[in-house]
């Protein structure tokens, strides 16, 4: 038998230890924490025992029991009752809190007290000392290798063993069996949980039954259903929040920090530029993945990198952190020549404009660069090739010779995109040399059937050309021990890891660092004089040289690993060049180089239920954002609220308006405003004294505890879940209002009046903590909310407590509200304007390549001949039902001629059915409804596309009343029975498509009369 | 709960007292001399035992832990998959399982099938035509296992197109 499992996982020690124990052969597979193992399933959950060739057992428990039963066979009730305890109530939670515990280091409470339910369970259940008959039962060993972490070493809960006095007999006897400690020490050796990290964090999490899931995304496959949900999540959140206890510690805190006001909030730091690190304090580096220079980015490119790591920033200045924001346009490269080629002016000229152009877009978008720089200028230049120089130096550079097109008319070599010819996997003969727009299948250039020159359309040679190769292998095992140890103590997300192994895991192999171009980086070695740098060589180099446009003394950022910490913000596909290739060329250059230590990389986020496109126009892109006079903070903060963070998102209108009306507007907007407006019209503008109750010290706890949770998640870039406890606090705060009603207590006594002077002046004092914790989500917002509260300086520090900055006497300015409503008819413009060419449908693509050019000669050729019956019978002035009848038969060739060729014909499926009602003789026109209408419905299936489409029921459930109507018309006329029946046709066919489109059975609902329409 | 009580008429035993557990929402039997079971796998399998039909338990050791890792999968994947990506990761892997077997395990019905057909009811019930033509072996298991339990076990009988009728969705 085989074992296959990762390093470090919990869930193994049980299985190791049946097979101690019974002292089966086996032999034990080690593999990569996401390796997939059992080809069904789409987890890559381990450990997998695999019984024979290819059966597998994917689940411990059942592979546990299994291999105890090849020696005594048990079936016990018990053990099934302790197995499904243990998987399906115990696991959940206690997975979440060792994750909780080991991974993030801030252990879920919420998971701990459900343990602590489900171990009183057991402790109960134990009273007889074994938890079944038999002697060391596979219930016996599930257990306590689940339990394991929880009872030893860094995840133990405290106590345990005092409170359960029957787990802990029961629990010493098992673990002391030598099978379970031969297990323990190839799992967890030296006892130390803390190994099991790796494993945790990237094993997937058990389901749980009823779990408010704050970090799904907001997406949805049925809108409607969507819909209706969600304004009862809000108040079912909203109910439960004020009820949340605090705990006595919590309120002796916010009593402190209330008490010593500002004394203890440090002051906030003058950004004087240029900032250096200094040494003694956190020094971050924060960069965002270069965009580059020709693509105008959409929305998912500015939550992708600028934006996310434009609010990681902001968050650090506010923390008084000593950090940098740098990034620039990235602009060699064959896209850029290309395009250049393509608009007739060089590429200098290309990316001056487009440089221009992502400058107004993240001014726009208030993005807050300490410098964004561009890779075409001399500094990068002179920084590239001194790293390749060291590179050189150091034994880290290859020559090799590669084959490679050369144009025969143009001299020279062809970069993979300037060559174009026939697919030779599809026969496409548009093919790119990199990629067949066809087929979708990635090519080698030199693959291609009748290659040409894409510039002159001349026939270029295959000629074999020298290039330069970085030595990755070599540089591997040094890559590897950086990776260790920033993997360990740095912050990267779960896809970043996940690229990075699985990069590392094929072992890295040489890469090609020269390209035969002329827009780039001259390569300074002999001999390769005429080559410049690949672009993804000296892209990440641009980090350095914008850091040098900004401060002459940049080695101090970039060659000060003990001092500085990197943190790269880019998108999932950018990964391996930065998390593999950049560390790789820095670390072979050996001289010093600060190297990543955070990785923070997003998934992508699409438009409504499809990609942005830039082809098609599908999507917002940067420069028309401004112009749908929708202020740039709610662009920031719904594309912050739905950052592709563990899985992509969408970015939906309907959403889009959710979420402005009912967070910004409803909730943070009406908070603030209320607050602010009752200081205003009641107590003239002036903070009031503010004495404050045990009720208010327990709202104060609460929000301290939002706060804190706050910084812990941007700490750990975790960028979505802070919105969340921003609205929370504002919910905290539209909450407390309702409960202590100002407006009622300002009209009673004068003790009623300073209590409402009090609630009112605390709550502008919170929306003074909200300003600030808002501003790098919604700089100008913040700005705004500032201004009218008229905040002193000082506030603008985000502390670990609430503090007071505005004290009694203080005077505010001018309220006025910070949000406006977004109506359903502006959404719906939006919709349309941004909707663009719909995309083209799989199925037509596929039959594209299916149908031959024989097989679309002969259906041109049978329309032709169609179109020409058609055309004599008109002039004969022939029966109508005979004309209807041919010119629907034309109209379906038409369209089986469309559906093969993917090229639109004249006559779509509407005028078909048109032409079909005017039908008179009875077997002939029905013959043709038949036809027409199954046109229509194969036409229309794609657009079901799984989901019910409302409109089109909508449109179908219009027309089959209508048609009813007119039969029962028909009927009551006593019109002639033939074209009756014609009608009812229609109308059944008619209904039939309705019930596709519903998602219910055709067949079903058809009966009686509706057969005669029909074959079958 | 339900789906236990339509188990044991199906397999013609009593399925006794059958309460839920209110805190733990977890079906309990009490069978009578002291013996207690608890869980859903646990009770169902408990009822195959007490009934005439041992050839539902499978028939060699690897079979019987294969049915036990899939009744597993029952509770804990199944039942806990309330959003519709979960859903579809369900569908999925059951889907591509049956691409190449023909019961979850060996060659004729378990109590895995069994237990994984009323699972799976209440999330084929509100699968579309298009979408139960796109998991077409799970459906094919489906409709086959409702064809044999369907009405031993007062279950509605789910509605199956024979015949593709959406182009673009088929392996």
């Amino acid at each position: 038998m085989k074992l296959f499992t990762d390093q470090g996982n919990f869930k193994s020690l049980k299985v190791i230890a049946a097979l101690e124990l019974t002292g089966l052969p086996y032999t034990l597979e080690k593999c990569g924490h996401e390796d997939r193992v059992v080809p069904y399933l789409s987890s890559p959950s381990l450990p997998v025992l695999e019984v024979s060739l290819q059966r597998f057992l994917f689940s411990p428990n059942a592979a546990t029991r299994y291999i105890l039963n090849t020696k005594s066979e048990e079936d016990d009730y018990n053990v099934d009752k302790w197995l499904e305890w243990e998987s399906s109530q115990l696991q959940p939670y206690l997975v979440r809190y060792l994750v909780s515990v080991i991974v993030h280091k801030k252990p879920d409470t919420e998971s701990l007290n459900r343990i602590q339910q489900l171990l009183k369970f057991l402790n109960a259940e134990l009273k007889s000392k074994s938890l079944t008959k038999i002697q060391d039962s596979a219930a016996d060993l599930v257990l306590w290798g689940s339990l394991f972490p929880v009872f030893k070493g860094a995840a133990e809960i405290k106590g345990w063993e005092s409170q359960y006095s029957n787990i802990k007999t029961w629990f010493n006897s098992v673990n002391s069996l030598p099978c379970c400690q031969a297990a323990l020490s190839k799992v967890i050796p030296g006892e130390d949980t803390t190994c099991l990290k790796g494993s945790l964090s990237a094993q997937p999490v058990p389901l749980l039954e009823q779990e408010t899931r704050l970090e799904e995304p907001v997406q949805k496959s049925k809108p409607q259903k969507g819909k209706m949900e969600k304004p009862a999540e809000n108040t079912a959140a909203e109910e439960s929040l004020l009820v949340k206890e605090a705990s006595a510690e919590e309120i002796q805190t916010a009593k402190e920090s209330w008490k010593t006001g500002k004394s203890k909030c440090p002051l906030p730091r003058e950004r004087k530029h240029p900032i250096l690190p200094n040494s003694g304090e956190r020094n971050l580096l924060i960069t965002s993945a270069l965009p580059y220079v020709n693509n105008v980015p959409h929305l998912g490119n500015i939550i992708g990198c600028v934006l996310s790591a434009d609010v990681f920033s902001r968050y650090c200045r506010l923390r008084n952190y000593n950090c940098l924001y740098i990034c620039g346009t990235d602009e060699y490269g064959t896209a850029t020549e290309t395009k250049a080629i393509e608009e007739g002016i060089t590429p200098r000229e290309i990316c001056d404009k487009y440089n221009k152009i992502h400058r107004e877009i993240y001014d726009w978008f208030n993005i807050s660069f300490d410098k964004f720089g561009r890779t075409s200028i001399p500094e990068q230049t002179k920084i590239a090739q001194e790293i390749f120089w060291k590179l050189e130096k150091n034994g880290f550079i290859l020559r090799d010779s590669i084959e490679q097109l050369q144009c025969q008319k143009c001299l020279r070599f062809l970069a993979d995109r300037f060559v174009e010819g026939t697919c030779p996997l599809c026969g496409y003969d548009d093919a790119r040399g990199d990629q067949c727009d066809g087929c979708g299948k990635l090519l080698n250039a030199i693959d291609l059937r009748d290659p040409k020159c894409k510039v002159c359309q001349g026939i270029p040679m295959v000629k074999s050309s020298q290039h330069l190769f970085l030595d990755l292998p070599k540089i591997e095992s040094k890559l590897q021990t950086h990776l260790n140890t920033v993997f360990d103590k740095g912050i990267w997300t779960n896809n970043a890891r996940v690229i990075t192994n699985s990069w590392l895991r094929d072992g890295l192999k040489p890469r090609c660092i020269s390209r035969d171009l002329k827009w780039g980086i001259p390569v300074p070695l002999e001999g390769f004089t005429d080559k410049v740098f690949y672009v993804w060589y000296d892209a990440p180099i641009g980090y350095i040289s914008a850091t040098a446009c900004y401060t002459d003394q940049w080695e101090k950022w970039w060659k000060n690993p003990k001092q500085v910490e990197l943190f790269n913000f880019l998108g999932k596909d950018n990964v391996p060049f930065h998390s593999v290739i950049f560390p790789s060329t820095l670390l072979g250059a050996n001289d010093n180089y600060t190297v990543v230590n955070h990785m923070s990389a997003t998934e992508y986020l699409n438009y409504e239920d499809t990609k942005f496109s830039k082809s098609r126009g599908t999507g917002v892109f940067g420069h028309m954002a401004k112009e749908t006079g929708i202020p740039a903070d709610v662009f920031r903060f719904y594309l912050l609220y739905v950052r592709p963070e563990s899985q992509d998102s969408s970015f939906s209108w309907d959403d889009f308006q959710l979420k402005n009306n009912s967070e910004l507007l409803n909730n943070l907007g009406n908070f603030i405003n209320r607050a602010l407006m009752f200081v205003s019209n009641n107590f003239g503008g002036e903070i009031q004294e503010m004495n404050l109750t045990e009720e208010d010290f327990h709202l104060l706890a609460l929000v301290n505890r939002e706060l804190q949770t706050y910084i812990d998640n941007m700490e750990q870039i975790k960028l979505r879940d802070s919105i969340r406890n921003i609205l929370s606090i504002s919910r905290l705060g539209n909450q407390y209002m309702q409960a202590n009603k100002p407006w009622v207590l300002v009209k009673g006594s004068q003790t009623d009046k300073t209590r409402a002077g009090t609630v009112v002046s605390l709550s502008a004092n919170l929306a003074t903590l909200l300003s600030v914790l808002v501003q790098p989500y919604m700089p100008r917002v913040s700005a705004t909310i500032q201004d009218q509260l008229k905040t002193p300086d000082e506030c603008n520090v985000i502390h670990r407590v609430f503090v007071c900055h505005l004290p009694p006497g203080h005077k505010i300015g001018k309220p006025s509200p910070l949000f406006e409503k977004i109506e359903a008819s502006k959404i719906q413009e939006m919709k349309k304007r941004f909707e663009g060419e719909p995309a083209p449908q799989k199925s037509s693509s596929k039959k594209t390549a299916s149908g031959s050019t024989e097989e679309i000669q002969k259906l041109n050729d049978d329309i032709t001949a169609q179109g020409n019956v058609v055309r004599e019978l008109k002039a004969k002035k022939a029966d109508k039902a005979v004309i209807n009848e041919e010119v629907t038969k034309l109209l379906a060739l038409k369209k089986q001629l469309t559906d093969i060729s993917g090229e639109p014909a004249p006559g779509g499926g509407k005028q078909n059915s048109k032409q079909a009602k005017k039908g008179g003789d009875k077997q002939n026109s029905g013959q043709a409804n038949k036809s027409a209408a199954k046109e229509n419905k194969k036409a229309e299936a794609p657009a079901v596309n799984g989901a019910v489409d409302s409109k089109e029921v909508e449109r179908l459930t219009e027309a089959v009343a209508q048609q009813g109507l007119k039969v029962r018309d028909l009927k009551s006329q006593k019109a002639e029975k033939s074209q009756i029946d014609s009608e009812v046709a229609v109308l059944l066919d008619l209904k039939r498509q309705l019930a596709v489109a519903q998602g219910q059975d055709p067949e079903a609902l058809t009966g009686g009369k509706g057969k005669k329409g029909k074959k079958k | 709960m339900e789906d236990l009580n339509s188990l044991a008429s199906c397999l013609g035993v009593s399925a006794g007292k059958l309460v839920i557990d209110a805190k733990e929402q977890v079906p309990v039997l009490k069978a009578g001399n002291g013996v207690t079971v608890r869980g859903l796998v646990s009770v169902a399998k408990h009822l195959v035992r007490q009934s005439d039909c041992p050839e539902l338990k499978g028939r060699s050791p690897e079979e019987r832990a294969a049915i036990d890792q899939w009744l597993e999968y029952r509770v804990t994947q199944v039942d806990k998959s309330l959003h519709d990506k979960d859903i579809t990761t369900v569908l999925k892997e059951t889907n591509t399982y049956l691409s190449n077997h023909v019961y979850f395990v060996g060659y004729q019905p378990s109590i895995a099938d069994i237990i994984l057909y009323l699972g799976l009811f209440r999330i084929f019930e509100d699968l579309t035509f298009m979408e139960k033509q796109k998991y077409i072996h799970v459906s094919r298991w489906f409709s086959n296992m409702q064809s044999h339990f369907a009405d031993k076990m007062s279950k509605k009988q789910l509605v199956f197109q024979r015949n593709k009728i959406f182009s673009g969705t088929s392996h």
